[in-house]
């Protein structure tokens, strides 16, 4: 057992990070020079999202504690990234100089048997960085997937989020999409699959401009203290209920919980205020992005009158002067476009 | 994980039995558990306990037990100081088979002689030092440990509106209260404590029941978090003991009964609150008093009926053996109520 204390005193874990962590062991495909020829140029997506609906450390099932979140997914905003093979030379980006998704590329070409292959990687974000959107990851994981389509493979989530890791140290839970699983961000693994998918919720997020943008590489990592830890277990124990029996309500206590105990580590102005508009608006919770400036206010879709609510709610916070305020939703169904 | 620990953390885990269709009792075969084996996991961390590392603490029974399993586990001397009023042969032979040394102080009072047991272990700190005292009482850490049952009644039922638990140390009440009261800010908070017993301004005197009340104030009790006080007599709580185990197969201890009593009639007089209950012990120890209808027609005022209400009280008051009280505490300090 161990790791009682601070997070600063996390038992990383043995087995994990010998086998899983970096290259995967077993690699997909032969070893076939001429196979160059049968790359093509591959597409990947990857969504971003908009920080956690909760984030703290869990004990895994070895006994150890692992920092581990659940991500709230944002679909309307995506990384697109091509990959273009060429048979030599090295990986390059354009925009120039992004390194992690050169690192994820090589990392992917040779878990798949192509270490040899190299090309171009073309990434297109509207995905603003900085504010815990998950840019660098969404970047990483749509590389991932370019390539694995230009090899003409599929990957498995989990091979996914093992190869990201590997790529930046650390990576969201975007690639499980609309699944919801506690995931060990800094080891790219599952610490617990909830059973079911998000229950309807719209969002209406936000952020202040009195909070300066992160820097997700250089923030250091919050250090919980007891309490918090023995805190993180129900908000667990009560999301595996919430998502089981898909309640919106529920959700929204457990991302304030969490939220408040962010704001220990790293603050956001203006969090008494949102508790309150929340309140008012009859709102079942708020969230924050855990290292970023972002925040949002949690409403159940299927209750009554929800979307003038939260159209009310967006109003007044333009008016109030934040920015980037915006309505989305998960866990919804969604009309084809007309 | 080692292995001795992975088999105590699946034997502190209790299981679910609803006993209305919105009450859900917790049933430990040992409770104590959870909070020795989390005392003793810290006190590793923080470098307070080594293996082979010497322990003791003053108890009445089943955290002396469950801290003889984790020593005998961990390979940790142990000593333990009870009074005879509390501890049995079984019980006494039970301990010494897993290795621990017992002092047994003289309880002519039958009040627990919690003074006498503490000026021992004093003397044996004064002898051996290095010796680590759990404190369940006063340790912080003991109340922490109960993030994890706190954990397993909202993984269950989700929102909870009341919860009823016996206090002795206040760690099971006052920890899962508080990990509940984060999410739950509500959320209605029953004590559970019995006649001369001084945790709620009762003086001290002779208790049959035992297990929970207490005869010093332990820190780990936190008065303002307690909605409601009921004091249960031994007699209704053995006698919901016995109809709980002919009732519904639940083998536990008087302590649990007294809980279940309190919590049935909360969630009936309640339908559309959701109630969580702590049943602490397995009946194993009460073979010979509570399940023995022999010993128990020897005590005055057996049969008892049980009472479908408790007599409400609004100042605190000494009760018979017979009796079951229930007083609003309202979250007040217990200095203010005793006022």
């Amino acid at each position: 057992m161990g790791g009682h204390f601070s997070v600063g005193s996390i038992t990383m874990p043995r087995e994990k990070s010998s086998q899983d962590r970096g290259r995967p062991k077993h690699k997909v495909g032969a070893s076939a020079a001429s196979r160059k020829a049968s790359l093509r140029v591959g597409i990947g997506h990857a969504i971003a999202h908009h920080g956690e609906l909760l984030q703290g450390v869990f004990e895994g099932e070895d006994g150890h504690l692992r920092r581990g979140l659940v991500t709230l997914p944002l679909t309307s905003r995506q990384s697109l990234v091509t990959f273009w093979p060429r048979d030599s030379g090295s990986i390059r980006t354009r925009p120039r100089g992004r390194g992690k998704a050169v690192r994820a590329a090589a990392l992917t070409l040779d878990h798949l048997g192509y270490s040899d292959a190299a090309g171009d990687l073309t990434i297109e974000s509207h995905i603003p960085i900085g504010h815990g959107y998950g840019s660098s990851t969404a970047d990483v994981v749509a590389t991932i997937r370019a390539v694995a389509a230009g090899v003409g493979a599929t990957l498995r989530r989990s091979t996914v989020c093992r190869l990201a890791v590997a790529a930046e140290e650390a990576c969201d839970a975007v690639a499980y999409e609309d699944q919801v699983v506690l995931f060990a961000q800094r080891e790219g693994y599952v610490i617990e699959h909830f059973a079911g998918e998000f229950p309807p919720l719209l969002i209406v997020g936000f952020r202040s401009g009195d909070d300066s943008p992160v820097d997700t590489l250089h923030l250091p990592p919050a250090r919980y203290n007891s309490e918090e830890i023995e805190q993180f277990r129900a908000l667990r124990g009560m999301f595996c209920h919430a998502i089981r029996r898909q309640d919106p309500r529920l959700l929204g206590r457990i991302a304030t919980a969490s939220a408040r105990i962010s704001q220990r580590h790293l603050e956001k102005s203006h969090f008494d205020a949102t508790l309150e508009r929340a309140e008012t608006h009859g709102a079942c919770g708020i969230q924050v992005a855990h290292s970023g400036t972002l925040m949002g206010v949690l409403f159940d879709a299927n209750e009554i009158k929800t979307a003038p609510r939260a159209r009310e709610l967006a109003a007044g916070l333009r008016r109030g002067g934040f920015e980037d305020v915006t309505i989305f939703s998960i866990g919804m169904d969604r009309a084809p476009p007309s | 994980m080692n292995h001795p620990d992975a088999f105590l953390c699946s034997y502190e885990q209790p299981r679910p039995s609803w006993l209305a269709p919105n009450l859900l009792a917790a049933c430990f075969p040992l409770m104590k558990l959870m909070p020795a084996r989390f005392i003793l996991a810290r006190a590793c961390d923080a470098v307070l306990l080594h293996p082979g590392g010497h322990l003791a603490e003053t108890t009445s029974g089943t955290f002396g037990l469950a801290l003889a399993m984790l020593a005998a586990a961990h390979s940790y001397n142990l000593t333990l100081v009870s009074a005879d009023s509390l501890m049995d042969t079984s019980l006494r032979r039970r301990l010494e088979l897993l290795g621990a040394n017992l002092v047994i102080v003289e309880d002519r009072l039958g009040s627990g002689a919690q003074d006498e047991r503490l000026r021992r272990l004093r003397a044996i700190f004064d002898e051996r030092p290095e010796t680590f005292w759990p404190r369940q009482y006063d340790n912080p850490d003991n109340s922490l440990s109960y993030g994890r049952l706190a954990e397993w009644f909202v993984r269950i039922v989700g929102h909870i509106d009341c919860l009823v638990a016996c206090v002795g140390s206040g760690g099971s009440l006052c920890g899962t209260g508080r990990f509940l009261r984060m999410l739950f800010p509500d959320l209605v908070i029953i004590a559970v404590d019995t006649h001369r017993s001084c945790l709620f301004g009762q003086p001290v005197g002779r208790r049959l029941l035992r297990g929970l009340g207490n005869s010093i104030i332990p820190a780990n009790l936190i008065h303002e978090m307690v909605d409601e006080v009921h004091w249960v007599g031994a007699l209704p709580a053995f006698a919901e003991t016995r109809r709980l185990y002919r009732e519904r197969a639940l083998f536990m201890g008087p302590t649990s009964g007294a809980a279940a009593l309190v919590g049935q009639w909360y969630a009936h007089a309640h339908p559309g609150a959701m109630t969580a209950v702590i049943l602490p012990d397995e009946g194993y120890r009460y073979q010979e008093t509570v399940y023995n209808d022999e010993w128990l027609s020897a005590l005055q005022g057996w049969p008892l009926a049980i009472a479908a209400t408790p007599l409400c009280i609004d100042k605190i008051e000494e009760g018979s053996e017979a009796d079951w009280h229930r007083m609003a505490w309202a979250r007040r300090t217990l200095t203010t109520v005793s006022a």
